[in-house]
């Protein structure tokens, strides 16, 4: 009985925590690394941020996670498979969508038709309303759209293979203003308990509303790694016409209309959490915006 | 290593796909090359002189007579070029980092996008090749005859189709791990690093031979002739019987080994490295 218990509890366990990486080792020079140790854990049915500043990792570790990349230490487990091994069944079920996307030159219909095949749980029925929803012809040639119309049938492509993680680096780059608010749309509609987005992003205003958790990474560690429901609790935001009063302030940013400050709950009204204002904070003060949530 | 039938089949349709115009474009400029060269009378009449000269009566055609050696010297060299052009681009897809990371995500085994590129360069084009020049040397029966000299086709089961097209397909190993190994100018790093290793291992060669006399029987004659004049060495002329056929049976046999070997090994790392491949 207690061996069932155990094992449901870990299942369980796995099931959440759709990917771990523990105490990797990462680098492109063999004497600078990139990522030092570096643990993670991230759960399914979440739509997580992945934010930090230039060449701070983000698209490595979204790499790693990719299998596309080898780390020199530690043990990575997305869904249950090492991505490393680049197995087939692994590969079916997690995608990367990359900052630049590659496109044949070939029409969308035989796109979807040489790659689809790739993914079993991809749905044509869903590719074509993605696309309709961003204006977008299945008999258009991809070779004669613009980079942001290609993104945007590669964004399609990615939400249809229905994998159950899905990887995006810099997604709403080179989309028009209309084109982000239906990504917006679909994704949140799409996230289901059994799915794990991950979007790393330096526009995080164009996705602060769809964001379920927010993780930090700086000098190859993770600074910061908290939901959005964990920030509401533990943090007060505050637009201020001066800066005059900072009893408890943690961090003020001077945005238009005045200064917006962070500072621990005191069951205040409190702003939506400004992330920008609140990645900022996290960058410059970081140790003290953690020490809010222990 | 998994492999699964139906994505190695896809996944060679989909190089096949994904190439086929670079392919097609290529053997037609090698073809538009060769009517042209064909059509070419003072061309044709120079090699007809230069082979009546040098009187090579290596292929196994009527001898003596006044023959069009046209597709028996232009077939091997047809299907060797294309083939080392075409096997230089396997990995084409994999040269920038974009499409690099589209590929390798790409849910087949690495074991099956790696075989599915050496069955294209091992099997499908070096027999496409084939086939094509068959169908050329079809049409330029049709064509009219633009000298005197009997034309001698390449016929499908001809003896000498089939040792070509094995060097040809013995090369590809070497080229294809070229192809993997470097991004860009692969096919003329390949070449180059080929010519470099051929003429050590000639020099190799020659060198035991004269200085060593480690070929039984044989060192005497070749010393004397490889000293005396290295053209008829090379040529293959005013050599006794014996020397001609170490060097057109053994040295070309020993040849084809080693070929095999470098092939082997070629095909051996090009999947050590495919699978190290990171985006």
């Amino acid at each position: 009985m207690f061996v069932i218990l155990l094992r449901t509890s870990t299942l369980i366990h796995q099931y959440y925590r759709m990917i771990t990486l523990q105490n990797i080792s990462f680098g492109y020079d063999q004497y600078k690394l990139l990522f030092d140790r570096l643990d993670l854990e991230i759960e399914s049915g979440q739509i997580h941020g992945l934010l930090g500043l230039n060449g701070a990792g983000k698209s490595s570790l979204l790499h790693l996670l990719q299998g596309l990349r080898y780390s020199h230490n530690g043990k990575i487990s997305v869904n249950g498979s090492t991505p490393d091994a680049r197995s087939v069944s692994f590969l079916q079920d997690s995608f990367l969508l990359a900052e630049e996307v590659y496109t044949p030159d070939i029409s969308v219909k035989k796109f979807i038709d040489r790659y689809s095949p790739y993914y079993p749980k991809f749905r044509t029925d869903s590719f074509l309303k993605f696309l309709n929803e961003f204006e977008l012809e299945r008999n258009s040639h991809l070779g004669r759209m613009s980079m942001g119309q290609r993104k945007k049938v590669m964004i399609a492509f990615a939400l249809a293979t229905e994998t159950k993680v899905l990887l995006m680096d810099e997604p709403t780059n080179g989309l028009d203003i209309p084109s982000k608010k239906q990504f917006r749309k679909i994704l949140s509609h799409i996230i289901t308990d059994e799915r794990t987005f991950i979007i790393s992003t330096h526009q995080i205003r164009d996705l602060h509303s769809l964001i379920d958790n927010v993780i930090v990474i700086q000098d190859g560690k993770i600074i910061f790694n908290q939901s959005i429901q964990s920030i509401l609790d533990y943090l007060h935001f505050s637009l201020d016409r001066n800066s005059l009063s900072e009893e408890g302030v943690i961090y003020k940013e001077r945005v238009p209309g005045g200064f917006l400050h962070i500072r621990p709950k005191q069951n205040l009204e409190s702003f939506e959490p400004d992330l920008e204002v609140l990645f900022n904070a996290i960058v410059t003060k970081g140790q003290i915006i953690n020490q809010v949530f222990a | 290593m998994t492999i699964n039938l139906n994505r190695l089949i896809f996944q060679i349709l989909l190089n096949l796909r994904l190439k086929w115009k670079t392919y097609a474009m290529l053997i037609l400029i090698a073809l538009v090359i060769l009517t042209f060269h064909y059509f070419n009378k003072d061309f044709r009449a120079a090699e007809f002189i230069s082979s009546r000269i040098s009187n090579t009566q290596l292929f196994n055609t009527t001898p003596d007579i006044d023959i069009n050696k046209f597709h028996f010297k232009w077939f091997p060299q047809f299907i060797l070029f294309l083939s080392c052009v075409i096997t230089s681009l396997s990995f084409s897809e994999y040269s920038n980092s974009t499409s690099r990371t589209f590929y390798l995500s790409l849910p087949s085994s690495t074991l099956e996008k790696w075989l599915a590129k050496v069955i294209i360069a091992l099997v499908v084009i070096p027999l496409s090749l084939t086939f094509m020049y068959q169908v050329f040397i079809w049409l330029s029966q049709l064509w009219p005859q633009v000298d005197e000299y009997y034309q001698v086709p390449v016929h499908v089961f001809d003896p000498f189709l089939w040792p070509n097209i094995l060097t040809t397909i013995l090369l590809q190993g070497i080229f294809f791990a070229f192809s993997i190994w470097f991004k860009k100018w692969s096919l003329a790093k390949a070449i180059l690093a080929m010519v470099v290793v051929a003429s050590i291992y000639n020099i190799v060669m020659i060198l035991s031979i004269i200085l060593l006399n480690s070929e039984q029987g044989l060192n005497e004659d070749l010393t004397i002739q490889s000293l005396t004049s290295i053209k008829d060495f090379i040529n293959g002329t005013n050599m006794s019987t014996s020397v001609k056929d170490y060097m057109f049976f053994d040295v070309f046999f020993r040849n084809k080994y080693v070929l095999s070997f470098l092939s082997t090994l070629g095909l051996l790392l090009s999947y050590i490295k495919f699978k190290e491949m990171e985006s």
